[in-house]
Order: structure tokens, then sequence, then C-alpha cells
């Protein structure tokens, strides 16, 4: 009882110093973590084995080193000069497509790719118009995350959940791709509205990236012929990563691997550019929720909280609620990892069959990309995009966790309404 | 059989793409390792819990940030300049006190620690006297290894040879000291000849006697606390087998109390890690783990362990495969892999415990003094590899190789007779 006293004020007092930013986040997190390890409250041995998730930092790093390499191309600063004259400055097409383009990429591939991907493009975009990039990046959060709760490969926590419960990645566009499309569709122009003072440009037509040559943007064809194959192969590889037998981490190391090789740079040159504070803060972060996941805090608040109901729809709306709250607070796989059991378990305890609980997978699946996007700390991907933000060195261009979390939580409470609504009239009521 | 074949084949690519240096290091051993992972010779999910080794790489990553923040204080230059001067500039004056020096803190300290703190102070001056570096530097990378030798806590391959066999820090002491005081004072004497044309002072050293070294400091405050945190740090290993806290996380937690106390941004601590360092080890772990799987170095080790009754000839094998092995390999990698071969002679040949004893001091010997022998012996070796190439003058696995190999064999004859003489044959 007093370990778990003490293990809950060192993660209330690291959340209030990720929260307060008087100290870089990464360095706190991982304090915390070698207070985590010097209490035992967990050994090194076990974080390392059990908690430290080796498949995403593989694939972020992986990932990283190529667009990293990519990037040396010129190919971004391409591809965003063409977009912006392809919309003559128009910011609000922009925005709209590169929010459906964010979705669509993340319902494809995982999130962490496609922000990685995405991210340099807006961020590029946003300073050849002279406006405030923050809009985007919190767009393009949201968008990734809602995007890749669309299917079963978009995101890990519904990979979790289809490894589970059986369901097929048909059952999850039908039953997903509804309620997604609807909350994007509610959050872009709710976005545009709250932040278009930010989005005015400040810089001249004259100076702005619609003057620029793309044709010259790329200093580097062959890299970027290279990168690009290389990145397909490895976007190709993922989709089918199932019947390869590779798990994702290894097809991202692979591809990063031979891109190093067949591109000939020095390593030192890529490593350099690789954001190192994200990969730790993510350790950190592993480490930490490992710590409460061990001394059992998750699932006991987790059953605690369920027991109160006792009617399905009850528990799929507390299901839907309460992994929104634990998503926003400790990010969305762990969430994920520690309801399936919980969900599995009350199945058995209610006597339903699996087809009856089909509507809690759903509702968990939701709440978990919503509470996933309300925070900084939801999911992974916006923990990259956060360190995208401060690579900038602007001040006034750095996504903090205050920043973030005033334009993104009342959209998602927002969301969260109407999933609720969707998921009661879908599945609670007769036609 | 195919598997085993495969894996030797990549191994070989892996380690001739090493040599030829047509590709950086790091790339060709991460392909290496790709390829091992992509045809599931090794699953991450092994690679990751068996063969990659946290506690070097934790203790490389909390040692580079620690040091570079060191870096930022001007301490080194301060270190540079003061030590210049107490030598008024004398080339082999230097030569001998960087080379005791990094051997004696070897053998308290890890060598990486004193490594990552000697090689930029020696780069310092040789550079500001427009001298080539790497004589200095291919010294300490010799004497940190045979320092290393001397303690329990000197080295990996001592660790792991006094967990497995259960001697103290004193049995250490008592066996390996008095040969390691031999081989070094040997290999410097030989290291002194082969570049004795580098060590003539010429009088370049003119220049540090105007120097000031008070003014090379230029962060007094961040010293403070650096050196604080790094005092504690040191402690800390010292004392991690009575707390009962690995080393690494030692390093790892002392480096992020500096990041805390100093508030330096992340980011700006981690870009003085040497990432190509770091991920050049994490490709080698995973190829040598892929050996280690198919068994390759404890059918080589069982071979020789089998074929031998004779005790007397068996301690030489042991310590001539263990030492070569090291070299090319890694001497972590090759010692774990023979503890077992040793801990079953015992059973086997009915060896007694105390008769085992020298059969124990030749693998200490062999995986220590054998990591001398190619930049791939030893952690220290490949970070000063990395380090050097900041440099104008690069160290090439080549161009070390010429000087550390003969080294090598020179150091375990010099231990092959140590043992015949000490440990009288049954």
């Amino acid at each position: 009882m007093v370990h778990t006293l003490i293990l809950l004020a060192i993660v209330l007092i690291t959340y209030i110093f990720i929260v307060t930013e008087k100290f870089h986040r990464t360095t706190v997190v991982l304090i915390s973590s070698s207070v985590i390890v010097g209490l035992r409250y967990l050994t090194p041995r076990q974080a390392w084995e059990q908690y430290i998730d080796y498949n995403t930092l593989g694939l972020l790093a992986g990932m990283m080193v190529i667009v990293a390499i990519m990037r040396k191309s010129g190919m971004f600063q391409f591809v965003a000069i063409k977009l912006a004259k392809l919309s003559k400055g128009n910011i609000w097409l922009i925005f709209r497509f590169l929010m459906s383009m964010t979705a669509c990429v993340s319902a494809v591939l995982d999130n962490i790719t496609t922000v990685l991907l995405v991210g340099p493009i807006l961020l590029l975009i946003a300073d050849g118009l002279g406006i405030n990039p923050i809009p985007f990046l919190v767009g393009s959060i949201i968008a990734a995350n809602l995007g890749g709760a669309t299917t079963l490969i978009g995101d890990p926590p519904n990979m979790l959940i289809a490894t589970s419960s059986g369901l097929s990645f048909v059952n999850f566009l039908a039953n997903m791709a509804p309620v997604a499309v609807i909350l994007l569709a509610l959050t872009v122009p709710l976005l545009w509205a709250v932040s278009r003072k930010r989005l005015r440009s400040r810089t001249p037509k004259g100076l702005s990236i619609l003057t620029f040559d793309e044709s010259k943007a790329v200093t580097d064809w062959p890299l970027l012929y290279k990168s690009l194959s290389i990145f397909s192969l490895t976007v190709v590889f993922f989709v089918l990563h199932t019947f390869l037998r590779l798990i994702p981490s290894v097809i991202a190391i692979a591809g990063a691997v031979l891109l190093l090789f067949i591109s000939g740079i020095k390593p030192e040159d890529v490593f350099r550019d690789i954001q190192w504070s994200s990969l730790l803060f993510i350790v950190g972060l592993f480490i930490v929720v490992g710590a409460l996941d061990k001394q059992g805090l998750m699932s006991s608040f987790a059953t605690r909280i369920v027991s109160l109901a006792d009617q399905l729809p009850t528990v799929a709306l507390i299901i839907l609620w309460m992994s929104f709250i634990t998503s926003a607070l400790l990010s969305s796989i762990p969430t994920a990892a520690a309801m399936i059991p919980l969900i599995r378990h009350l199945g058995v305890q209610m006597s339903l069959s699996p087809q009856e609980i089909v509507p809690l997978w759903w509702a968990l699946a939701l709440g978990v990309a919503i509470g996933g996007s309300s925070t900084l700390l939801g999911s992974i991907s916006n923990i990259v995009v956060a360190g995208m933000s401060e690579r900038l060195g602007r001040a006034d261009a750095k996504l903090t966790y205050w920043r973030y979390g005033r334009i993104a939580v009342p959209m998602m409470f927002a969301c969260l309404a109407v999933a609720t609504f969707y998921l009661y009239l879908r599945y609670f009521t007769q036609w | 059989m195919f598997k085993t074949l495969a894996v030797l084949l990549i191994f070989i690519l892996t380690y001739l793409g090493i040599v030829r240096e047509r590709i950086h290091r790091t790339t060709v051993v991460l392909l290496g390792a790709g390829a091992v992972l992509v045809l599931g010779f090794v699953a991450l999910d092994d690679a990751w819990r068996v063969y990659f080794d946290y506690n070097t790489i934790g203790l490389l990553a909390g040692m580079m940030i620690i040091v570079g923040v060191i870096k930022k204080t001007g301490l080194l230059q301060y270190a540079a300049i003061k030590l210049t001067k107490a030598s008024r500039g004398n080339l082999l004056l230097l030569f001998l006190f960087f080379s005791l020096a990094t051997a004696f803190f070897s053998a308290f300290l890890d060598n990486v620690t004193t490594i990552l703190l000697v090689a930029p102070i020696t780069i310092l001056i040789t550079e500001r006297m427009g001298k080539n570096p790497l004589p200095f530097l291919i010294s300490e990378m010799i004497c940190s290894n045979i320092g290393g030798t001397a303690t329990l806590i000197g080295d990996p391959p001592n660790m792991l040879v006094g967990s497995a066999a259960g001697y103290s820090f004193t049995s250490f002491i008592l066996n390996l000291t008095p040969i390691v005081v031999i081989v070094l004072l040997g290999s410097i004497v030989v290291l002194g000849f082969i570049y004795r044309a580098h060590l003539r002072t010429g009088d370049q050293g003119a220049g540090f006697e105007s120097m000031d070294e008070r003014k090379a400091i230029v962060n007094p405050k961040l010293l403070r606390t650096s050196l604080i945190i790094f005092g504690l740090t040191l402690v800390g290993f010292l004392l991690h087998d009575t707390i009962h806290i690995m080393p690494s996380m030692v390093a790892l937690s002392g480096a992020v109390l500096l990041l805390l106390v100093t508030r330096i941004h992340p980011d700006e601590a981690l870009a003085e890690v040497e990432w190509s360092t770091l991920f050049f080890f994490i490709g080698l772990f995973v190829i040598v783990g892929a050996v280690e799987k198919a068994e390759l170095i404890s059918i080589v080790g069982r071979a020789i362990t089998a074929s031998v009754q004779n005790e007397v000839l068996l301690r030489i094998l042991i310590l001539w495969s263990s030492g070569i092995l090291s070299a090319f390999m890694g001497a972590v990698p090759i010692v774990t892999a023979f503890i077992p071969l040793v801990e079953n002679l015992g059973g086997k040949l009915s060896i007694p415990p105390e008769r085992l004893a020298p059969l124990w001091w030749c693998l200490a010997l062999g995986g220590s003094l054998g990591g001398i022998g190619t930049i791939l012996g030893t952690a220290a070796n490949m970070v000063v590899t990395g380090i050097s190439e900041r440099t104008r003058h690069r160290i090439t696995y080549k161009s070390y190789l010429i000087v550390g190999f003969p080294i090598m064999i020179i150091a375990l004859i010099i231990s092959t007779c140590y043992v015949l003489l000490r440990y009288k044959a049954p």
C-alpha cells in the first residue's frame, strides 16, 4: 500500500513537471525512471525485457533514419513548394488537404511514419507562407490519430485489439471508419475556426514560398530516387508484413540500414538529425507506465470502475470514457494493453458471447483514439511532432503541453460526445 | 547446417567490409545485423533480450553525456595546458604519462570512462603542437586494456570470470596484477620504440608556455556542478557491488541528474554522444549474437577442450584461443561462451576446483589481453577509433592491426610464460 502511494506520488510529480515545462520533459521522465529503478519498483532487466517496447522504438528509429536521409535530398521542400503553388497560397485549402492526406496516410501506415513524413512538409509550408505552424501541427496529430483508428493496421492499439478479439480488417473498416470520418469532418473546421488568427500570413507576398522554384529545391536527385524507392519498398513490406512474417520494426530497421548503405551517407550525419530526446522520452514513459502496470494499478483501477455497471450499454460507455481519460494521461498503447484483458474478463463474468461484447471493443478503440489525440502525451506520434516543433528553435512555434491541450482537449470532448452517441445509436438501439 | 553457414558467411562479409573501410564500418555492421534479422537467424526479441548488452550501451551513453557536458566547461583544455606546461612540451614524458595514467585509471574505473576523458585531452595537446595524435591514442587504447586486466572491476571479461568462478577482488590482484605490470611495461617500451620518430620533441610546445590555463575554463559554475556529479558517479561505480546497482544504471542516473541540475536541453547533451560508435556496438551485438546462437563459438571451444587431455596444454590452448577469438569478435561474447566450457571441464575431466583456477586465470588473461588485438576487441578500442574520426588522423582497422596485433601476441607470450611458471603442472 505504501509502495503504491509512493509510486503514485512519483507519477504525479512527474506529470506536474512535464505539464509545467520548467524542465525539459525528457529530463523529467528520465529522472523519474531512474528513481523508479533505484527504488526497485522495476529492475533494469524487467524494464528492459518487459516494458520498453523495442518494436515501437525500432520502428521509430528506423523511420527517423529513412526520413532524415530523405530530407537531405530536398524532397520535402519540393513537395511543400508544389503544394503551396497548387493551392495558390490558399491556406484553408492547404489546411484541409494536409489534414485529409494525413488521415488517409495514417489509415494505411502507422501514425509514427505518417507524422514523420507529413510533419516536415507542413512545417516547410507554414514557414514558407509566414504563418505559425501550431494549428497545422495540432491538426496533423489529430488527423493521424483519428485516421489511424479507421483500420486494423492504422495504429498499435487497433492491432492489439484485433489480435485479442479476432475482429477482421473489414470489421474495423465498417465500424470505425464512419465515425472517424464524422469526427474528422467535425474537428477540421473547428480547428480552423479557433486558430484562424494564427494562420494569418505575416510575410509579404513577394517573399513567400509561392515565388520559389520547386525544381531547384531538390539538391540531390539520385538521393531522392534512392530514398523514395527504399521508402516505398518499406511501405510495401509494412502492408504485407503478416504474409512475410516480419514485424514492422524489423522492416523499418532493414529499410533504414539499406538506405544508409546505398546512399553512402556517413552514419554520423544521419544520427545527428534524429530526435534522440523524443526517443528517450518514450523509453522513460515506458518505464514509468510499466511501473504502474507492474504494481497492478491500472487494472485494479479499471476493474473497480467497470464493476460499478451491470448493463452492457453502461459498461460500453464507461469503457469509452475511461479509456479516453487514461489514454489522455498515460498514452494510448498501455491503456489498450491494460483494458483488453479486462474486457475479455468481463465477457466471461457477464456470461456474454464473443459476439455480444464486440461493441465493447469498438468503445475501447474509439476511446483510445480520441483520448490519444487530446494531450501531448496521448500517443507516441504526438511526442514526435512536439519534438519536431522544438527543433525549429522558435519560441512561438513550440508545441508545449498547454498549447496543445488548450486547443485539443475541448475539441476531443466534443468528439467524445459524438462517439458516445454513435456507440449508443449504432449498437444499443433497436431500429 | 545451412543456417550456420549463412551466419558464418554474413559474419565474414561484414568483417571484410569493416577491414576494407570503403563504407563506414557502422553502416557495414548495421547492414549485416539487418540481414541477420530479416533472414530470421536472430529474432528481434532475442536480439533485444539476450544479445543486446544494455549494460555496455547504457554505460557508454551515460558517460558520453557526462563527459560531453564536462567538455563544454573547458576543463579538458585546462588539463591539456597544465600538462604541457608541467612536461615542458616533452613528448616522450607526455607519452609515458598518458600511457601509465590510462593504465592506472583503467584498473579502477571502467576503460571507456578513462578513455573518454584522456583521449580528447591527448588530441588537444598533440594538435596544438602540430603532432600526430595517433601514437598517443593507440598507446592509450592498449594501456587501458592492459590496465583493465589488473583488477576484478577493471574490465568486463574479468567481471564475467570473477562472478563465474567466485573469485574476490584480492585474488585478482594477487594473481593478475604482477603479470599486468610486466606486460604493461613491456608494451610501453615496444610502443615507444615503434613511435620513436613521433616522440622527438621539437620546439612546437613553445606557444603553450604563454597560455593561461585559468582562462581555458569558460563556465566555472557548470564545471563545479558537472564535476560534483561526475565524482558522485565515480563513487557509485566503486560502490556498485555494495549498493547493488549496475554500473550502467549509475552512469545513466548521473547523466540524467546532470541534465536536471544544469538544465541543458537534452538534445544539446545528446548531440555529444557518439551515436555512430553506439550503433556500431548494437549492430555487432546482433551479428555476434547470431554467431553465438548458431553455436559457432562453443563448437570451436568444445573442439579444443575435448581433444586435449593434458592440463598444461589445455591452459595454453584456452589462453590463446580465447585471446585470438576475443581480438576478432570482442572479448565479452567470447569469454561468455568460454565460461560454461571451463565449468564443464571441472565435471568432465574431473579436475578438482583448485586445479581449475589456472584455467580461469588463463581465460581472464586471454579475454582481456586478446582485446588488444584489433579495434573490435573491446569497447574502449571502438570508442577511441570513433573519437579519432573527428581529427585529421583516423585510426583504421589495418593501421591499428599492425601495431596492436603484435603487441597482443607479445602479451600472450608473456602470459603463457607466467602461467607456466606460476601454476605448477599437476
